[in-house]
């Protein structure tokens, strides 16, 4: 069946087209417009309306073992749970797999990375995926912290047998990519080392943080991954050394891809009587100024929400902050990690700077394809807030008016008022289509061109940025119409995006001796199988570079 | 061969699940329970209990869900089993055998000693045992075992009492005395990373909130970790639960979003007070089902399910066995697939309740469209 959507504003930067014109879908495919553009089947008319290919998230923790202690941990923000449910972040995100499809759904997303799965969480992660309806999946697997690599890095491996390594862990775990969270953090941390930076050793292995970062990156380009390694830094959100961290990690990248995430959790300086300052500038003019380096911005929005990480060591800190003050830390095989809910306050300083900072960054980096939107959901906010951010991004008033509301003393520490940029439509879909999905590798999406998987969303203009993209006009997966005027009208399931890696088969048999003799676990158990998820087409590949 | 009945008679698997449908939506109240020992099975049934409004528990969710509440009420920093094996060099096991259900697990950590970490590796691990008479099953464990008695009911009291030894707070006599609690916080503290053991179905949910204090106290200077063992099914089907649901089970779907409660949703309690009015129940066992006196759909691996009393009976495969399985495997922390040791031709339970939730949704769909 031939689909016209006709007469639509395409803004399709990937192609280098911002103008009114149809667009054809075929068999879940965008195809090129037939010599008779009457012949179509069916007509959806998008005059006056706005059409871009599916949104992409780069980074969004919606499932895994993590995403379902936190679930676990608050039950009270399930929107049925409490006798009289507040309107906080939370209790719009829903709490379950199937609200997380039908919100991202809603807004015109339509593939989500979940970036933090442990090896061992790989089935558990699929298997939430899998129950994810509407959007494609894809997930990135967290080494970084394993016994393997700090032994492997210590015996002084070949480059070779690292990226094999990493290689087997990829195609196990049915990941996209590889993200390496506080390297070597989680390990000290199990040696009771509190503070830990970018040149400090693993006690026992004598390895460093940079080491493991330099190591795993090269393994990834070795490996012919096409998503560059995603680094958490080490002491994030800690004011001044996340800064360094920061600014270390970029600094030893040396001309090689590296991707930083949520990097407003290290937008933080010490200057003023609170300690307390932004670091949002500098930051962004580095960045600005390391072509090869690209981050996203792991926003943070005002209200409740929870913060899931496999950075064990900055969860366990920040217990201290935990509102309520509950807290799940996990000691695990490599990573961990930990559950901790925050309050951000918009009448709190630190928070208010915080919100800020992401900002600065948002708007102070120049390049939108070297930038990414994201709220490192939920540790910063849930994902329902991207409406709000579209504005504040978009316009210039509507963040006058925000930082208005915020504590006085907060304008003095940042230039965030200053800042005049607003983004343009095509900005946007730079930032959140083409650029992610160049970004991961998948050549298929982020673009409207010929051959293009049929992921479109189109939204009816708004003076109101934020109602413009909280309710798409209409959502088209695999070509198929989702979503209507901002509710979901059909919900089929999407696929989770794979690398086939290739590794040696004398790694297989490694591994297979490893995982028994030093933890007494079966190699088999980290390997996701297909037929376990109970969808017709659980997996999509995209190739290896 | 025959694997449906309604009402005795050997029927079609088709009619059989419009029957189960019919039954569950004629309810006004539906139970959904049983074992869901594979989570294939209890993701289905999650989609029938929301399909049908019905109600969401598990028959054996009681031994696990004092854990599930002092979790959500109050964290606890937890280990995995393969990461105690290797670095715990002091575990205190609580309870006179919390390992038994958990032989794997046991065996997992207690064949070796801790390799890894400066300051754990290289020597036997010490085991204290907290409340058993004699090493029992860790005479075969490697490392020095010693024993401090203490009666089963006063273990939570005995976690107190080393709580309070550890933070300096006067305390009155417990189960032992004053010396020996003072020396087991410290021997706690000493480690370099110690471990704290115990079955969860021993303890209630303020004796395992005792337990994560005195954690969270001791990795206020040193580290350590709690292990809490769940043997059986009930832990995976509620992680499970949890991302279809957003609850760990007890959850009832009548009035739109689903609503959980410990209490309320207790599907024994259910049925005794005559709010379920049906129940779909699977079960792995041949044990005849407890007469309930409502309309029961059964979903049973007994060769010739004992179905007396229930009105649709469906024989299914034994998961792992007949068919692959997901599972919640305590060794790994998380879930695993095992395949089908051999092919059976008997059924999966998660395509009937499949078949079942979608014959709910078809019948749902055309209750609107008659509305409309």
């Amino acid at each position: 069946m031939l689909t016209r959507l006709k007469g639509g504003h395409v803004v399709d930067p990937a192609n280098g087209i911002d103008e009114v014109r149809d667009i054809f879908i075929e068999d879940g495919k965008i195809v090129d417009a037939p010599a008779e553009s009457g012949s179509a089947d069916e007509v959806v008319d998008c005059s006056g309306m706005v059409v871009m290919a599916g949104a992409i998230d780069i980074h969004s923790h919606i499932a895994g073992g993590h995403v379902n202690t936190a679930r676990l941990l608050l039950p009270e923000w399930h929107r049925a749970f409490s006798a009289r449910p507040g309107e906080t972040a939370l209790s719009k995100v829903g709490w379950t797999t199937e609200e997380t499809g039908l919100r991202y759904a809603e807004m015109g997303f339509t593939t989500v990375v979940e970036p933090a799965m442990g090896p061992q969480a790989a089935l558990h992660a699929h298997l939430e995926l899998a129950d994810i309806p509407i959007i494609d999946k894809a997930t990135l697997v967290v080494l970084g912290n394993d016994d393997m690599l700090l032994s492997m890095i210590r015996d002084g491996e070949s480059d070779e047998a690292i990226a094999d390594y990493v290689s087997w862990t990829v195609d196990a775990s049915k990941a996209l990519g590889v993200k390496c969270i506080n390297a070597g953090g989680s390990a000290a941390f199990k040696e009771n080392v509190r503070s830990y930076a970018f040149d400090a050793v693993v006690p026992d292995y004598g390895v460093s943080s940079k080491q493991i970062v330099k190591r795993l990156q090269k393994a990834v380009t070795d490996a012919s991954i096409p998503h560059p390694l995603h680094v958490h830094c080490n002491n994030l959100g800690v004011p001044g050394a996340s800064a360094e961290a920061a600014e270390a990690t970029i600094r030893a990248s040396e001309g090689m891809p590296l991707h930083l995430a949520h990097i407003q959790f290290y937008g933080y300086g010490t200057e003023g009587k609170r300690g307390f300052s932004s670091k949002g500038a500098e930051l962004a003019r580095l960045i600005n100024e390391s072509p090869d380096v690209t981050v996203d911005i792991g926003q943070v929005m005002f209200g409740q929400t929870v913060t899931i990480s496999s950075d064990e060591l900055r969860q366990f800190a920040g217990r201290a902050q935990a509102s309520p003050g509950k807290t799940i830390i996990m000691d695990q095989e490599a990573n961990g990690g930990g559950v901790v809910p925050m309050n951000y306050k918009e009448k709190s300083f630190f928070n208010a700077l915080q919100w800020a900072i992401g900002l600065e960054l948002f708007l102070l980096i120049e390049d939108p394809s070297r930038v990414f939107f994201t709220t490192d959901h939920p540790n910063g906010a849930p994902f329902t807030t991207y409406p709000d951010i579209f504005a504040l991004l978009m316009d210039r008033n509507v963040r006058e008016r925000w930082i208005e509301a915020l504590p006085k003393g907060v304008k003095k520490w940042t230039s965030l008022p200053e800042i005049e940029r607003e983004y343009t439509l095509a900005e946007i879909a730079t930032m959140t289509r083409a650029a992610p999905a160049k970004l991961l590798g998948t050549k298929d999406r982020g673009h409207l061109g010929s051959g293009a998987t049929a992921d479109i969303s189109v939204y009816r203009p708004h003076d109101d940025k934020a109602k413009m993209f909280g309710a798409a006009a209409y959502l088209f997966k695999d070509g198929v119409k989702v979503v209507e005027n901002g509710e979901v009208i059909a919900k089929p399931y999407g696929r989770a995006l794979t690398l086939k890696t290739h590794s040696d088969a004398r790694m297989t048999s490694r591994l297979d001796r490893y995982f028994d003799e030093a933890y007494g676990l079966q190699s088999r158990w980290f390997k996701v199988e297909g037929s376990a998820l109970r969808r017709e087409t659980p997996f999509r590949e995209v190739p290896c570079l | 061969m025959t694997t449906a009945w309604i009402e005795g008679q050997p029927v079609s698997s088709g009619e059989a699940i419009r029957e189960a449908a019919s039954v569950l939506s004629a309810s006004r109240l539906p139970l959904v329970t049983g074992y869901f020992d594979d989570i294939s099975a209890l993701r289905e049934a999650a989609r029938v209990a929301g399909a049908s409004g019905g109600v969401l528990d598990h028959m054996d969710l009681a031994s696990v869900a004092p854990l599930i509440e002092a979790l959500r009420e109050n964290g606890m920093i937890r280990v995995s089993p393969g990461e105690m094996r290797r670095r715990a060099d002091r575990v205190l096991v609580i309870g006179s055998d919390p390992f038994a259900g958990s032989e794997a697990v046991f065996e997992q950590i207690f064949s070796v000693y801790p390799d890894l970490g400066a300051n754990t590796k290289g020597g036997p691990r010490e085991i204290m045992l907290l409340g058993a008479d004699a090493p029992g099953r860790f005479s075969e464990a490697k490392g020095n075992v010693r024993t401090i008695a203490c009666p089963a009911d006063e273990l939570g009291d005995a976690v107190g009492i080393v709580r309070a030894a550890l933070g300096g707070k006067p305390f009155e006599d417990g189960p032992f005395e004053e010396g020996a609690a003072r020396a087991l916080a410290g021997w706690l503290k000493d480690a370099g990373f110690a471990a704290i053991v115990f079955d969860a179905s021993e303890l209630d949910s303020i004796a395992i909130e005792g337990i994560a204090g005195l954690v969270a106290d001791l990795n206020g200077e040193t580290r350590c970790s709690a292990l809490p063992l769940t043997a059986g099914s009930g832990y995976g089907a509620a992680e499970a639960a949890i991302w279809t649901t957003g609850f760990p089970l007890r959850t009832a779907f009548g009035r739109g979003d689903p609503e959980h409660d410990m209490a309320l949703n207790e599907g024994g309690r259910l049925l005794a007070s005559g709010e379920a009015d049906a129940q779909l129940v699977l079960s792995y066992d041949d044990g005849a089902l407890h007469d309930t006196g409502v309309p029961t759909v059964l979903l049973s691996t007994a060769e010739e399910p004992a179905g007396d009393g229930a009105r649709v009976v469906f024989r299914i495969g034994r998961p792992g066995i007949d068919h692959a399985m997901v599972h919640h495997e305590p060794r790994f922390g998380s879930f695993v697939s095992k395949a089908a040791e051999h092919s059976g031709m008997t059924t999966n339970a998660a395509d009937i309740l499949s078949a079942i939730a979608d014959q709910l949704g078809k019948a749902q769909h055309s209750n609107d469209e008659a509305r409309a």
